[in-house]
């Protein structure tokens, strides 16, 4: 039994230590596109999470999609100086931000929905007290939400969320405390 | 409801308020139970969204990932140039490559009789103990195993300035580790040669290096051309 156990301890290593993905990365920037599906598979649960929270579950595949194809046109430029998975981290999240204004939304709407903070803020009926917490965060308004999905969620500081979303980090952390305010009536009790 | 006080309490879990804000509001969560108890709420909200599990997509992508990047690869580069065969590329002179995918094959079917073998003897179809000609199969496999093996080294060995340096470092750590655990497999394999299930352990790992192997092969050619 001791030797079963050692062999999947070994196992696990071997696994993670041939996810090479720096190898496939270089592999791929020189069209082979099964190194690109290779990569695909280890980070498409990732990517496709941050979309559904940044873009909203309706539009999530399409946005993983768009990552994955500009990831592919972008490859060239990965000089493997940080983990692939955090270059594509980044990229996704500049696709998604560039995908919501091509839409047509401005950044306006960071400081619009306050009927729907009231709402989410309200005491939930009985029923909706086991709400899904990933549902009351795609109902937070768009500002709120993005800048709790990438500080909360995803580990950025104020001022890369302000960076990245072109507002002020005041204004990020304003926008913060409301989102949590408003999630914090559905957690599980 | 917002007043002064619950609008400082995101910065307090935060670590964002002055030495002069976080004593005050300190002072005063011991007298408020109301902003305390939404402390404690944040917190948890705080947790949760730091907690939240991926979930895969429903449906799988990458058929219309791989429809959108061949249409562009199409367009872009109609000349199938750097999607030829590896065999075809003459760069290197590299027989070492079609001998050691045979040698990948070879292996595979081997591992898979081994295995097939011993997990009859496990469901007692076959009596224990390795028949003569399973041992030679073993022996045969490890001999055709480490041939390929010397032929792809040789030649990343050959190539290697072609890489960055990082890539080569990741190369080297792998394989490092990899021989480690062919070694460690092999050790207990040894105390139980018997087993289907270590049999296959050490197979699969075997072919871990193979795969390696010729994966930085193939980086070698690619960044050649």
């Amino acid at each position: 039994m001791k030797g079963y156990v050692a062999v999947a301890e070994l196992s696990r290593e071997v696994d993670s230590i041939t996810a090479s993905d720096a190898v496939d990365a270089e592999l791929a920037a020189s069209g082979d596109a099964h190194a690109f599906e290779r990569l695909y598979r280890n980070h498409v649960g990732r990517i496709h999470n941050l979309a559904r929270r940044m873009v909203g579950p309706d539009d999530a595949d399409e946005a993983a999609q768009d990552v994955f194809v500009r990831a592919w046109e972008k490859l060239h430029l990965f000089r493997g100086e940080s983990a692939f998975g955090t270059w594509l981290h980044r990229l996704a999240i500049n696709v998604m931000l560039g995908k919501r204004q091509t839409m047509g939304i401005s950044r306006e709407r960071m400081h619009d929905g306050e009927g729907v903070f009231e709402t989410l803020a309200s005491r939930p009926a009985q029923t909706e007290l086991g709400m899904d917490f990933e549902v009351a965060i795609a109902k937070l308004p768009e500002g709120a939400r993005r800048v709790f999905v990438l500080h909360d969620v995803e580990g950025f500081k104020h001022h890369e969320v302000a960076e990245l979303l072109g507002i002020t980090s005041g204004t990020s952390k304003a926008q913060l405390h409301r989102a949590r305010m408003a999630l914090r009536q559905h957690l599980d009790r | 409801m917002p007043d002064k006080w619950t609008e400082l309490l995101s910065g307090y879990i935060d670590d964002e308020l002055t030495g002069e804000e976080r004593a005050q509001l300190k002072a005063h969560l011991v007298e408020c139970q109301e902003c305390a108890t939404i402390l404690g709420e944040l917190r948890r909200v705080v947790g949760r969204a730091a907690g939240l599990e991926d979930r895969p997509p429903v449906t799988d992508l990458w058929p219309d990932v791989a429809r959108r990047i061949g249409a562009r690869v199409f367009l872009a580069a109609p000349a199938p140039k750097r999607r030829a065969p590896l065999w075809r590329r003459r760069v290197f002179s590299l027989p070492e490559l079609a001998a050691a995918a045979t040698v990948l094959m070879v292996l595979s079917a081997g591992v898979t009789a081994i295995v097939s073998t011993g997990a009859q003897r496990d469901l007692g179809i076959i009596s224990a103990g390795p028949a003569a000609d399973e041992v030679s199969l073993v022996s045969n496999v490890d001999d055709s195993f480490q041939d390929a093996v010397a032929d792809l080294q040789g030649v990343l060995r050959e190539g290697r300035h072609l890489l960055d340096s990082s890539t080569v470092r990741l190369i080297e750590e792998n394989l490092t580790q990899i021989d480690r655990a062919i070694q460690e497999a092999r050790e207990v394999l040894a105390s139980d040669p018997a087993s289907s299930y270590l049999n296959s352990h050490l197979a699969n790992t075997m072919r871990r290096k193979l795969q390696l192997l010729g994966r930085a092969n193939e980086l070698i050619l690619a960044q050649s051309l």
